[in-house]
């Protein structure tokens, strides 16, 4: 894992056209992308939550390196933002969430059908991405994938699979189908 | 003691996060992810002063006032007047990505409700979401109206849908082969 400042995170973003705005929003031209993207609310269980988010983050193209940018928190009531600091901080973070608010992960190089991932930096960001639908912030996970980029949106009970792979997209299908979640074409 | 409108935001210290003592130096971090000006407002005469706080260590619960002050940054709307659970008064805080917060009222007991402004993105609109002390979260339009969750995103509000079917001559011309003078 290495912690990405917002300077660091557009620059590695740059490598495939995405930016951050003002509003930290990560933006993806998704017309120069030819992206498609899939719309659901996340599960309200707990374990299933759990689950999903295993799977949502075993759906990211294998090999490549992901992305965490955190686009958008809560600081108050302050007991979330304080844990979720804390364990930004014990994983390497050097300083407040918004100085470092990206976190690069080493790629997952398992198989496709992989039972679960064996790398190890996986599981840090699912649970990451845990509690961050726990505390309903917002953040996104991006990979470059060959000439375009898959993304995955967190934010306001909701999530978004984004890709310019037509096969991913039906993989995303798949994924919300197992989990019987309703969902959406957005784009 | 607590001011009318101020809001404590209490952090833990060192030796309490014995994993994050290790992990890192807290002067270096600003001490738990604090920022300078976090770190500069517990310095200063007034946090002292509170009998609470006066003469704490470093390794003492410390915590942290703010006050209600400040404006929001440029682009955030002032919060509509409907919007349930005001009034909303702005705080700044310089480790929340918008600049700061609106909190409502403070309780009896237990946390404020607070708004935020989540700002228009290509997919989304901008819109306000309140999350009351005790309830789920509301999102409001920009003139503080009721949205669903479903009316984030463009092209489905009330006002901009396409809810008017473009005008069609063939329409008229049907209309007109139909029409006859009226018998009176």
């Amino acid at each position: 894992m290495k912690f990405l400042t917002m300077h660091q995170s557009r620059e590695w973003l740059a490598a495939f056209g995405a930016t951050i705005n003002d509003d930290r929003a990560l933006l993806l031209n998704s017309k120069q992308h030819g992206m498609r993207a899939l719309e659901t609310h996340l599960p309200s269980v707990p374990p299933m939550l759990a689950n999903f988010l295993e799977r949502v983050v075993d759906w990211l193209p294998r090999g490549k390196e992901r992305l965490l940018w955190l686009s958008d928190w809560t600081t108050y009531p302050p007991h979330s933002y304080r844990f979720f600091e804390s364990v930004w901080t014990a994983f390497g973070g050097s300083g407040p969430v918004i100085e470092t608010a990206g976190c690069l992960f080493k790629p997952d190089h398992g198989d496709v059908n992989q039972e679960f991932s064996e790398e190890p930096e996986s599981f840090t960001l699912i649970g990451l991405s845990l509690l961050v639908v726990n505390f309903d912030w917002r953040a996104c996970i991006v990979t470059q994938d060959g000439d375009g980029a898959s993304r995955i949106d967190f934010g306001d009970e909701c999530m978004s699979f984004s890709t310019s792979e037509s096969i991913k997209l039906e993989e995303a299908r798949a994924l919300l189908d197992q989990f019987n979640l309703k969902y959406k074409q957005i784009k | 003691m607590m001011a009318s409108g101020e809001i404590r935001l209490s952090t833990m210290t060192m030796r309490q996060m014995p994993v994050l003592a290790q992990s890192q130096d807290p002067m270096q971090s600003g001490g738990l992810g604090m920022s300078q000006s976090q770190l500069s407002q517990a310095e200063t005469p007034g946090f002292g002063s509170d009998p609470g706080f006066a003469g704490s260590s470093p390794d003492q619960i410390s915590e942290i006032i703010v006050t209600a002050n400040g404006a929001p940054p440029a682009g955030t709307p002032t919060p509509p007047e409907n919007i349930p659970g005001g009034p909303w008064q702005w705080t700044d805080d310089d480790t929340n990505p918008r600049g700061g917060q609106f909190y409502g009222p403070k309780q009896p007991r237990g946390p404020r409700g607070s708004l935020t402004w989540s700002p228009p993105t290509p997919n989304q609109r901008g819109y306000w979401k309140a999350t009351p002390p005790n309830g789920p979260a509301q999102r409001y339009f920009p003139w503080g109206d009721p949205m669903s969750p479903d009316q984030k995103q463009w092209g489905t509000s009330p006002f901009d849908g396409p809810s008017v079917p473009p005008f069609a001559p063939w329409a008229f011309f049907l209309w007109a082969l139909g029409y006859s003078d009226p018998a009176y």
